[in-house]
């Protein structure tokens, strides 16, 4: 009987249960829309970092780790992955992939009429790039075409900050300088085809893209750095890359495979401090209805003190009341949860259908939408949290219902 | 013939209370035994110590000196949750405010007794609608109490005491909410229930009509027992 006691308690002051209410539906409502603003972050960084050049997984020499995993720590060294078509072919008979791309990191110095700037260039195959899903994403001009070029037509994509340090733009021709493989100097030259941008302004500033074949030529080599694989499924690419290990497993040149987290630390850096402010903003709002909700409790509890020393005095025992004070919280966190989880899908769709912008994250060069990808485990996490809270919240209205004195709360008026 | 065995005793019984800087003696040295089937009013002035006496009996409070034992058993001597076993069942209350719960109808409030003995919910309707028609509030039993008189919510507050059949009801000042006429019938109808069930009644009282028919009645006054008045047997 006392769940059916708890609930029509909530109706006897209806004003203040409604105001408790619509507390604990704003506090879920507000969990739940920066959760799913977070989320459509994180969702949109991961997707750009991945598409945007890193793929999924990378195989890349072992002894090429020993400075750094990140790509763009790397590109001092000479590509060093020679039998890397064989490589390929084992990785794309793996069911699951998508495709898979040699790519050549380098470095050197690149220079346009009287302005000189230094540069960390990746030459890749353009057609499998596309294969890939990894599309860079062209600001003006055209990108770089999927046939090899024939030498002394060699063109490149310029990152945009690199492109404003040059002074060049589409059509214009470069001169770059790079050390090959043995040491020597080498220099190339590179008609601009086209400006990109990463999403990340570091390395806009620093960025070209050539062909593999290229890269190939200006360093005098024709193995690779690495191989990019792309995976058809973003969520089995954890399997995938336990498959390639296996697969890899043992050969001459020893290879590793990494995922794409470990190589995007900015994703890390981002992610750290959207957490942050959500644990932050979370303990706040879970204070908040605490609070709100601990008044209307207790309040509650001082108005029925002759009832519940009544119910005390008939033979009900202090765990039971107790256990009707509880349940009478969470009463509240799940009916104003049930509200503000709808309250969140109404603003989901709201701002689905507005369509507003936010500022680019920190580091990050294009604005995001601001809007909201829920699950259905968010409105369950949410749910669990507001009963936590208001549980929490039950706390003094129970303490004082423990220490009831039954013949002076029989006197209460 | 045997005579009957105290269901209620107190054996020297004396609690004070402090209110402000003030100690005032409640009950002082009452020696008082209660038996079974028994229909006995406390009966004083206000502060004579009644309800006090009534609620150590019922052991909602504890004696500073001397003993309270129902059926024989030390109250003091028990756990919280056996005294809280014995007001469960054993014991039915019924209060000068009816204190009935309100968010609940009559026959939930009679039904909420039978729920913490564990009755089962199958058995439970059956006996709450004896309890309700034993006190004529059959008709009743959908209204909550906000939508019954005085009398119709006295009466609910006995069907909830009598659910259990307790061994002995405990009423503190039972008519003195009510009007003469219904106070006359509520006094009538625990007359009634205390001769059909054989339910010991001790009440607390200053109503002059409950004391003119009460077969007993211990007068208090200033905490003492002044009195101690038997009707002959009939």
């Amino acid at each position: 009987m006392l769940p059916l006691i708890a609930l029509r308690n909530l109706a006897r002051n209806r004003r203040r249960s409604l105001l408790a209410l619509l507390v604990v539906a704003a506090g879920t409502a507000g969990l739940l829309v920066t959760a799913g603003f977070v989320r459509y972050s994180f969702d949109g960084l991961s997707e750009a970092i991945v598409h945007g050049g890193l793929g999924h997984i990378e195989v890349i020499p072992t002894a090429d780790l020993a400075e750094s995993v990140l790509p763009s720590e790397r590109a001092g060294r000479p590509p060093s992955l020679d039998a890397w078509q064989d490589v390929r072919a084992l990785i794309e008979a793996q069911p699951q992939v998508r495709a898979s791309g040699a790519i050549i990191q380098f470095a050197g110095v690149a220079t346009h009429a009287d302005r000189t700037a230094s540069f960390v260039g990746a030459g890749n195959e353009p057609g499998r790039m596309r294969a890939m899903d990894i599309e860079t994403r062209l600001r003006d001009g055209a990108t770089l075409p999927a046939e090899p070029p024939d030498p002394g037509a060699d063109g490149a994509i310029v990152g945009l900050g690199l492109a404003r340090s040059l002074g060049v733009t589409p059509g214009d021709t470069m001169t770059v300088m790079v050390s090959t493989v043995d040491g020597s100097l080498n220099a190339i030259d590179l008609t601009v085809t086209g400006l990109f941008s990463t999403g990340i302004q570091e390395l806009d500033a620093r960025m070209l893209q050539v062909h593999l074949l290229t890269a190939q030529r200006a360093l005098g080599t024709a193995a690779v750095t690495s191989l990019l694989v792309g995976v058809a499924d973003a969520t089995q690419a954890a399997g995938v890359e336990a498959a390639l290990r296996t697969a890899l497993d043992g050969r001459r040149q020893p290879l590793s495979v990494l995922g794409w987290e470990i190589r995007a630390p900015f994703y890390h850096q981002v992610r750290g401090l959207y957490l942050g402010i959500f644990v932050f903003l979370g303990s706040i709002v879970a204070l908040l209805v605490v609070l709100s909700a601990a008044n209307t409790l207790l309040m509650s509890m001082l108005e029925r003190t002759r009832e519940f020393g009544t119910l005390l005095a008939i033979g009900t025992s202090r765990r039971q009341l107790a256990g009707l004070m509880m349940l009478e919280a969470n009463w509240l966190a799940l009916i104003g949860g049930a509200a503000g989880c709808g309250l969140s899908v109404a603003v989901a769709v709201v701002l689905d259908a507005v369509g507003i912008k936010m500022p680019p994250p920190p580091g990050a060069v294009d604005p995001v939408d601001l809007a909201l990808s829920l699950r259905i485990g968010d409105f369950a996490w949410a749910m669990a949290a507001m009963i936590l809270v208001l549980s929490c919240a039950a706390g003094p209205a129970i303490v004082r219902l423990v220490r009831l004195r039954i013949v002076d709360a029989l006197g209460h008026v | 013939m045997t005579a009957p065995a105290p269901i209620l005793t107190a054996r020297g019984v004396s609690r004070t209370y402090t209110q402000g800087q003030v100690r005032v003696a409640a009950v002082t040295g009452v020696d008082l035994s209660v038996d079974e089937g028994a229909f006995v009013a406390l009966a004083g002035p206000s502060g004579s110590g009644k309800s006090t006496l009534l609620h150590l009996l019922a052991g909602l409070d504890r004696p500073d000196e001397g003993q309270i034992l129902f059926a024989g058993t030390d109250l003091a001597a028990l756990t919280e949750d056996q005294r809280t076993a014995i007001r469960r069942s054993e014991l039915g209350f019924v209060f000068q405010a009816f204190n009935l719960v309100p968010v609940l109808t009559a026959s939930e409030n009679v039904e909420y007794g039978l729920w913490l003995a564990g009755v089962p919910r199958s058995a439970r309707r059956a006996r709450v609608d004896r309890a309700l028609a034993a006190v004529g509030l059959g008709h009743r039993a959908a209204h909550r109490p906000d939508h019954l008189s005085g009398g119709e919510r006295q009466r609910v507050a006995i069907a909830r005491a009598l659910v259990n059949d307790p061994k002995v009801i405990l009423a503190d000042e039972p008519t003195a909410s009510l009007d003469s006429v219904t106070g006359l019938q509520i006094v009538q109808l625990l007359f009634d229930l205390n001769q059909s069930r054989g339910t010991t009644f001790v009440l607390a009282t200053h109503d002059q009509a409950v004391m003119a028919r009460a077969p007993r009645v211990v007068a208090l006054a200033d905490g003492r027992v002044v009195g101690d008045r038997r009707a002959e047997p009939a």
